[in-house]
């Protein structure tokens, strides 16, 4: 679950919710979809929660892909 | 605006100044030059005209020196700038950047020109347009950092608690070294792994300070990008190549940061509601198929499962009642029998019975016989009295006596009834009635 990405779960959830519209589903089937929607909703959850946020500018970048950043103050701020 | 409130000029001036002045930013016009006049303080004031109407025109000292020709009232330019409103006369005018004689205007011509050469390139084609990514959770912004668009950008993150990495990568937005440091940052930023989308940004300004953004270069940085780009440059009336090749024009740098902030606020929403759509659609589930279960648990079947079994076996028992009742209905009526049969003596000792039963019935044939046998015998002695008597009357010893004889062949004893039972010299006998005499056949006579 933890590495499925956010764009594939949040469409496999809502095949989910197309199962749930559809046909009468069993109790078993059901409780099945319902506690993978469940988790998927909670994966897509914790992934837009997952970021914190910060605001870097990027101070030197070197030849070989390796940067120095540190945290941006805006001029406001 | 409210319907009954009363305007004093500067306040339907400071209206009228808003909604010019946000409307007509970075325009081209075109006209006449007329009425010029080129006033001690360096700026230049004319007015433009057509057939039809004349609109007044500044150009304030610093642009005035940049003027590449000698402005004459009857000229024919092409200006670019904006409108703005003059309060204290209330007047509009237009304050000019850039203004130029030829034709349509040299960097308006370059434009149109690069424009339709990258056209015709796919530069601009929907097919190389990527699709920006659902949840961008790091974004690079190629910006100036003390610039306008920058704190626009970060304000629209902080008002919406939006939790999002940002990497701004300073880069100088107008003039000298500006093209390179945009093209290196898009370059710097492709090589950053997590980096999902790249802003652009510059705040508004003049053609000639947008113009950076306008040049090939660029265009082909942001083509080349593997990294979906979102332009936002200026304001929302300019358009720059850059904004026709990114990936997403935002019309502002605000309007950026609002794409992919609102994108993730819709997402949360949109998860949210999937998800209590599967909770109650569960719910509902489960309670409907608890209802058939409590339907099926109140069912005869459940409630009493024996029900089926108990009314057979009840039935099975009434039909043993029956067959014992039927039963014992015979038992009884035989052993009735029997108990009558045993009253008699019959069998209680049989052979009493009949040997009593015999004894009896002999008893009786014994006295039926005795009765018999003295009746009849009472008969016989009258009928024998009666015989003897008549016997007596008919006696040949009493025809005898009154001189009859009976004659016998003799020895055979037989009595001569015929003469021709006698021959002659056989011997007879006569019988008489007193003493007999024998004789022999002398002769016979038929």
């Amino acid at each position: 679950m933890k590495k499925i990405k956010f764009e594939n779960a949040l469409s496999r959830l809502e095949k989910i919710v197309n199962c749930f519209e559809g046909e009468e589903l069993s109790l078993e089937e059901s409780l099945k979809l319902f506690e993978e929607g469940i988790k998927l909703s909670k994966h897509c959850q914790d992934k837009l929660d997952e970021a914190s946020k910060k605001i870097e500018i990027l101070t030197k970048f070197h030849e070989d892909g390796q940067i120095e950043k540190e945290p941006f103050k805006s001029s406001n701020d | 605006m409210k319907l009954e409130h009363i305007y004093t000029i500067s306040e339907i001036t400071k209206e009228i100044k808003k909604i010019i002045e946000n409307n007509f930013t970075n325009i081209w016009i075109r006209g006449e030059v007329s009425n010029l006049h080129l006033h001690n303080s360096g700026h230049i004031y004319f007015s433009l005209k057509d057939q039809e109407s004349h609109i007044r025109v500044v150009i304030f000292k610093g642009k005035a020196s940049q003027l590449k020709f000698k402005l004459q009232n009857g000229l024919n330019i092409v200006v670019y700038g904006y409108i703005s409103v003059y309060e204290p006369r209330g007047e509009y005018q237009v304050i000019v950047d850039y203004a130029e004689t030829t034709g349509m205007g040299i960097l308006y011509e370059v434009f149109e020109k690069l424009k339709k050469n990258l056209e015709k390139k796919g530069l601009f084609d929907t097919k190389h347009k990527k699709l920006l990514p659902m949840l961008p959770q790091k974004i690079g912004i190629i910006t100036s950092p003390t610039g306008a668009a920058i704190k626009d950008i970060l304000s629209v993150i902080n008002r919406r608690f939006a939790n999002i990495e940002v990497l701004i990568v300073p880069v100088k937005v107008q003039g000298e070294g500006s093209i390179a440091e945009i093209i290196h940052a898009i370059k710097i930023l492709n090589r950053i792994k997590e980096i999902e989308v790249i802003i652009i940004a510059r705040g508004g300004g003049s053609i000639e300070d947008l113009w950076s953004f306008n040049e090939e270069k660029i265009a082909y940085a942001i083509y080349q990008s593997h990294i979906p780009i979102i332009s936002a440059i200026g304001h929302e009336t300019d358009f720059t190549i850059a904004d026709f090749v990114a990936d997403i024009r935002a019309a502002t740098p605000s309007i950026a940061a609002e794409i992919l902030t609102k994108n993730k606020e819709d997402l949360r929403q949109k998860i949210n509601s999937l998800r209590t759509f599967i909770i109650s659609k569960t719910k509902s589930t489960i309670s409907k198929q608890l209802f058939n279960y409590q339907k099926y648990q109140n069912s005869t079947f459940f409630k009493r499962p024996y029900y089926k079994v108990d009314k057979d076996s009840q039935y099975i028992d009434n039909c043993l009642n029956v067959i014992c009742s039927r039963f014992s209905q015979r038992i009884e009526v035989r052993k009735n029998r029997l108990i009558r049969c045993q009253e008699y003596n019959t069998f209680k000792s049989p052979q009493k019975y009949f040997l009593e039963f015999y004894r009896e019935s002999l008893k009786q044939k014994n006295k039926l016989i005795k009765n018999a046998f003295y009746s009849k015998l009472q008969k016989l002695k009258f009928q024998t009295q009666l015989f003897i008597e008549k016997i007596d009357s008919y006696s040949p010893l009493k025809t005898l006596s009154r001189g009859y004889s009976i004659a016998y062949l003799h020895p055979e004893n037989i009595i001569i009834k015929d003469a021709s039972q006698a021959s002659i010299n056989k011997n007879i006998k006569v019988k008489l009635s007193k003493g007999e005499i024998l004789a022999k056949i002398y002769n016979t006579k038929k």
